[in-house]
């Protein structure tokens, strides 16, 4: 029997849409060793209104990445040209989740990733040697152990890289030459040390606009990226929708049944919307809190919250249990974002609730949780 | 309508057939295509007469539009004055003004129409109602009638702005109307047949007028105008045997289907409205196309147009894009940036990958600003960032300017200018030139300026003025010549000719728009300050019908600045009109009177006025005592001292305010002499936070009355009693404010003075005087500084080392 994983790659969740897709994809031109057209890779992330035959059967295409198309768009035809496509903006816009379905679907494999890290090095990402073989019968391709460019490299597939600017700047700098002449320097095997990278390899990588100031990139190794800045979701019912998926494709990996409140998801929409614009649907100005107030971080409170009714209440979603775990995302910086968010419930959310009602008067009841 | 719901065919509903006696051609202004497939329509259709949509009082302008030399961007600019009050339904309101434009590019259709019409020497002419009988049949605020700084003609919001537009980007996954449209329309529609063009058009602007509601039409004028376009199409049908329509897309389905026209109720007169044809540029076409009204990008959208000429359809996109890229990087490379060939090999790519992936012929401008987003913007897109997008966004605008053919007609208002500078021997020339005049002994002079102060009033960019005695801010009094820098440029024109609207000279246009200003004036200030424009521009006819409404803005202004404001600016006018030769042309002392009255009514309130304002209000003051020492206003000093008495008399009142109004009553009458010798005591002995006030209270004084410490001993005796009484610590914390008290006089003064303080003491004033500083500290602080300063060099020479 196979065993559940907790969250399974891209390539394994999507893998009826990606095959439908390949056999949709039919006299489409790819480019060399692609899994997928552009086409095809487009239809895969942004969906498709009529489902795609597949032999006798038909698949919805669902859409998975809500907002912009266009950029979509450009970061497909990047990944087909010679540069690099380097993903930038707010931690939380699903960066790294455009970053994996775009592998998925090209290579058909989004696992080959370097995670990087303050303790990044370079043989994390190059390739390292098993010093047992190397001891016993010298540098060999045997004894090397291949990292995620090289894998990219050699199999000409996509490489991520997560997280760039949290490492090191000299060893986001061992990409600069590998980037430019796609072929790496294997100094130890002599005269077969030569790699030259098969067509369809290239490299994603992803950086917080939060970690600037942690490790900037060298302008060598940007010139060598295209840069696309995804944007945090401009607008509440999107927000909410994607609240909604996420937390629906979560619950249903957990085996949680129970129906998804939409208004909850409306209020955690709004509430991270306005806090994260500084300013209101109704037009007025709040203090920011520097607290990351992502999406993703909105989807974490929904689902915490959605397992708290599941497991402990009767299955109704509380607005009390909703602002508790409101604190925890928020309050992880400064004790002023703390004070911001009492001042929204004192302003904004007391006006809405005066206004609307419902939800937002048992939310704005609930302010008591603020601590 | 109704046809197209029961699923009759765009081709049943607007028929396209060369053999027709009446041809439609569907257009969007502006839009390359639509123009590209029209030429082709006209060959094969040869018509013997072209309707083109667009008002037809215009049609004496169309031989300057197609002249040879007349080169695009150029435009119909259309004014109306509503004089007999048929717009607002109410007359003896200030009539209004309404302008609009109609610019003409090369690849606007129309343009192309009227081009080849007058090639092949083919009548042709505009047909819609005249501009002011738009604006009568538009309801309020509606159509072009909506206010706005500039209204275009040629707008095309029908086919761009409904709900059912927005349902369709979002189905094609596309970010705009524009982007829509270049997919479906300019790119692709390219490599259609004239007629699959036509009818992929038609059955567009279908769609469009079937999801705008009729009552919108209606409120907008566009059905009345449709019934008068379908009349005149009628009539040429009647004339001709072939007639080429060529309108946009949105009426033809309304030039078919005509509602009866209705009879206008009223005959315009043909002063009210007018239209003269005006140089125009890129960038001002592109403002207009702001919401909805036009294409973007005029710029891009030319090089498009004369490429398709020059490459045929199958490469324009495609050079014009990769031209487009290596503009904006040269552009870049010389603002600094670091972009390379590759970045622009790369770009291109990624826009030919776009255009292939978005199922285009060819990339096009959102494939543009897509591949230069990508690949110039290094880092994350901010406004730090942002520059080869904005390099983008300016060269795609473009900077064309257009020439009209010679003998275009040009307003009256340019033609009275171009005399007044023939008359007054000013060069239109591109050249900075500068001139002086002397006001004062010179009428001709006299004259020049007020035609240069009114040139400035119109706003034209015409002159200014540099150096001169300055009435509106009332300085530079002792000056008796005014110098002016002035340069020609097409944009005077262009002013000119939007200002054209309000007269047929320079006097009767500033005249009008000085009646609407004031008008609009809301504070007695800003009220006094146009009376002071109106003075400098020689409109004497003009500033008695605005001392009405100054009155009135003088009444119900509360503000006490403001009024001050009002009364300086009136005052100076009162003053200097014997100077500047203009006795007797107006009433200003009325004025003055009536406003001085008002601030003397606020006066007494102002005692409580804080550090801020004390000094307007000190100003106030001493501005109305200056007024009553005029012989015409001499009645009204004791009015005022009794006021000043008033002030004096309460309590708090701010003590540099104090002091002041003590020194004017003391001006007026020496009797205050005493109550001055008290305010000193009280202030100066008075509990230390008075005493911490009297700084300020003999700083207002001095203001004021500083001959008082000249002409009298006695109180020149008294500060001195009380300073000395002071201790140290106090003395230190009011001397800021004392040497301000003390900066009113002039040096010879305050030599006087200190030498008469330092006799009551004893001393000579010899004896006071000592060098400014110590020559043996200055050496000595001189030589230290000088050490400092090698120990620095010699400290970086050693590379900077522990040795400091």
């Amino acid at each position: 029997m196979e065993h559940s994983v907790l969250r399974p790659q891209a390539e394994r969740r999507y893998q009826a849409e990606l095959a439908a897709l390949r056999v949709w994809d039919q006299g489409n031109r790819k480019p060399q060793n692609w899994q997928l057209s552009p086409k095809a890779v487009r239809l895969f992330i942004l969906g498709s209104r009529e489902p795609v035959r597949c032999g006798g059967e038909t698949v919805a295409i669902q859409k998975k990445y809500l907002g912009n198309d266009a950029l979509v768009e450009r970061c497909i035809i990047t990944l087909a040209g010679n540069r690099g496509l380097m993903l930038v903006g707010e931690p939380g816009t699903a960066k790294t989740m455009l970053s994996e379905l775009l592998s998925a679907a090209i290579s058909g494999c989004s696992t080959n990733t370097v995670q990087g890290t303050a303790g990044t090095t370079e043989d994390m990402i190059k390739y390292s040697w098993n010093y047992a073989l190397l001891l016993a019968n010298g540098p060999s391709r045997q004894a090397l152990v291949p990292a995620p460019l090289y894998v990219g490299m050699e199999k000409g597939i996509l490489t991520r890289f997560e997280e760039i600017t949290r490492t090191p700047a000299e060893v986001q700098d061992s990409l600069i030459s590998v980037l430019s002449d796609k072929v790496l320097n294997i100094p130890e095997l002599g005269d077969e040390g030569l790699l030259f990278a098969r067509p369809g390899f290239n490299v994603i990588g992803t950086a917080n606009t939060r970690d600037k100031g942690v490790n900037e990139m060298s302008s060598a190794l940007k010139r060598r990226f295209n840069f696309e800045t995804v944007l945090p979701v401009g607008d509440v019912a999107l927000e909410k929708q994607i609240i909604l998926n996420e937390v629906g494709a979560l619950a249903a990996a957990a085996g949680i049944t129970q129906p998804l409140d939409e208004e909850a998801a409306e209020l955690l929409a709004t509430t991270y919307h306005e806090l994260r614009e500084g300013v209101t649907a109704e037009g007025q100005r709040i203090e920011k809190p520097s607290a990351v107030m992502s999406t993703a971080e909105a989807v974490s409170v929904y689902y915490q919250t959605l397992m708290t009714a599941w497991y402990y209440g009767d299955g109704r979603m509380d607005e009390g249990c909703l602002v508790d775990n409101l604190v925890g995302a928020v309050a992880k910086e400064s004790r002023e974002d703390m004070e911001k968010i009492s001042g929204y419930f004192a302003t904004v959310v007391r006006d809405k609730a005066r206004r609307e009602g419902g939800a937002w008067k048992r939310y704005y009841e609930a302010r008591g949780r603020l601590k | 309508m109704e046809a197209l719901l029961r699923g009759q065919g765009t081709a049943e509903v607007i028929p396209f057939s060369l053999d027709a006696p009446v041809l439609y051609y569907p257009v969007r202004h502006h839009s390359p295509v639509c123009a590209w497939h029209l030429e082709r329509v006209m060959e094969r259709y040869r018509p013997d007469c072209v309707l083109v949509e667009g008002p037809e009082n215009a049609n004496h302008l169309i031989s300057v539009l197609t002249n040879p030399d007349t080169k695009a961007p150029v435009a119909l600019y259309y004014a109306y004055r509503d004089e007999g009050g048929l717009l607002s339904g109410e007359e003896g309101e200030e009539p209004e003004t309404c302008r609009c434009y109609y610019p003409f590019l090369d690849q606007s259709p129309e343009l192309a129409a009227l081009r080849f019409a007058a090639a092949h020497g083919i009548p042709s002419r505009f047909i819609d109602l005249s501009y002011a009988e738009i604006l009568l049949a538009t309801k309020a605020s509606r159509g072009l009638r909506t206010r706005e700084e500039k209204q275009s003609y040629a707008s095309d919001r029908y086919l761009a702005a409904n709900q059912f537009q927005k349902r369709l980007c979002e189905k094609a996954g596309l970010r705009s109307f524009e982007e829509f449209w270049e997919k479906y329309f300019e790119t692709a529609g390219l490599f259609l047949s004239d007629e699959a063009f036509v009818g992929q058009m038609n059955a567009y602007c279908l769609l469009s007028r079937q999801n705008t509601p009729e009552v919108e039409l209606r409120e907008d004028g566009c059905l009345a105008r449709e019934a008068h376009m379908a009349q005149r199409v009628r009539e040429a049908a009647g004339q001709y045997q072939r007639v080429l329509v060529v309108a946009g897309g949105f009426h033809i389905y309304g030039l078919l289907h005509p509602e009866p026209s209705e009879e206008h109720p009223c005959k315009l007169p043909s002063s009210a409205q007018s239209v003269y044809p005006m140089r125009y540029t890129m960038p001002a076409a592109d403002a207009l196309s702001g919401y909805a009204s036009g294409m973007p990008a005029p710029g891009y959208y030319a090089d498009v147009w004369a490429a398709l000429h020059r490459e045929g359809a199958e490469k324009a996109w495609g050079e014009v894009t990769l031209d487009y890229l290596v503009r904006t990087g040269r552009k870049l490379r010389q603002k600094g940036d670091t972009i390379s060939a590759f970045d622009e090999i790369c770009a291109f790519q990624q826009a030919q990958g776009l255009a292939a992936l978005r199922e285009k012929p060819a990339p096009g401008l959102y494939e543009l600003r897509d591949a230069v987003l990508s690949s110039f913007v290094k880092g994350e897109a901010n406004l730090s960032t942002g520059a080869p997008v904005e390099v983008l966004g300016e060269l795609t605008r473009g900077k064309a300017v257009g020439k009209l053919c010679d003998g275009a007609l040009t307003p009256p208002l340019v033609r009275d200018f171009d005399e007044k500078c023939r008359a007054f021997r000013l060069k239109r020339e591109a050249a900075r030139q500068e001139i002086t005049l002397s006001l004062f002994s010179q009428p001709r002079h006299r004259e020049i300026s007020r035609f240069l102060h009114q040139t400035v009033f119109l706003d034209c960019g015409f002159a200014q003025r540099q150096k001169g005695p300055d009435l509106q801010r009332r300085r530079d009094r002792n000056l008796i010549r005014e110098t002016w820098t002035y340069r020609w440029t097409a944009a005077v024109e262009v002013s000119l000719i939007e200002a054209a609207v309000s007269g047929a000279t320079m006097e009767e246009a500033c005249a009008v728009q000085l009646r609407e200003r004031m008008a609009g004036a809301n504070s007695a200030g800003a009220g006094a300050h146009l009376l002071v424009q109106g003075f400098l521009m020689g409109l004497g006819d003009t500033a008695d019908a605005l001392a009405g409404r100054m009155e009135e803005l003088l009444l119900s202004d509360g503000d006490f600045t403001s009024l001050c404001e009002a009364f300086a600016s009136l005052s100076t006018l009162e003053e200097w009109q014997d100077q500047y030769g203009e006795r007797g042309g107006y009433d200003y002392p009325a004025l003055l009177d009536r406003c001085f009255g008002r601030v003397l009514q606020l006066l007494p309130a102002m005692a409580a006025v804080d550090d801020r304002g004390v000094l307007g209000v000190q100003q106030a003051c001493m501005l109305l005592y200056q007024v009553t020492d005029r012989e015409a206003f001499s009645h009204r000093r004791p009015a005022l001292m009794e006021t000043f008495a008033c002030l004096a008399g309460q309590n708090p009142i701010h003590p540099a305010l104090h002091g002041a109004v003590l020194g004017l009553l003391y001006g007026g009458d020496p009797e205050w002499k005493g109550r001055i010798d008290g305010a000193v005591r009280s202030y100066l002995r008075g509990t230390r936070g008075m005493m911490l006030q009297s700084a300020a209270f003999l700083q207002g004084l001095f203001y004021t009355a500083r001959d008082l410490l000249l002409v009298d001993q006695g109180f020149l005796r008294q500060i001195d009693g009380l300073l000395t009484e002071l201790t140290e610590e106090d003395f230190t914390a009011l001397l800021p404010e004392l040497r301000l008290a003390f900066s009113y006089f002039v040096p010879m003064e305050t030599d006087r003075i200190a030498r008469q303080a330092a006799a009551l003491h004893g001393a000579e004033g010899r004896d006071l005087r000592r060098e400014a500083v110590d020559a043996a500290a200055y050496a000595l602080a001189e030589a230290v500084d000088a050490w400092a300063a090698r120990r620095i060099d010699s400290f970086e020479e050693e590379g900077g080392d522990q040795s400091w």
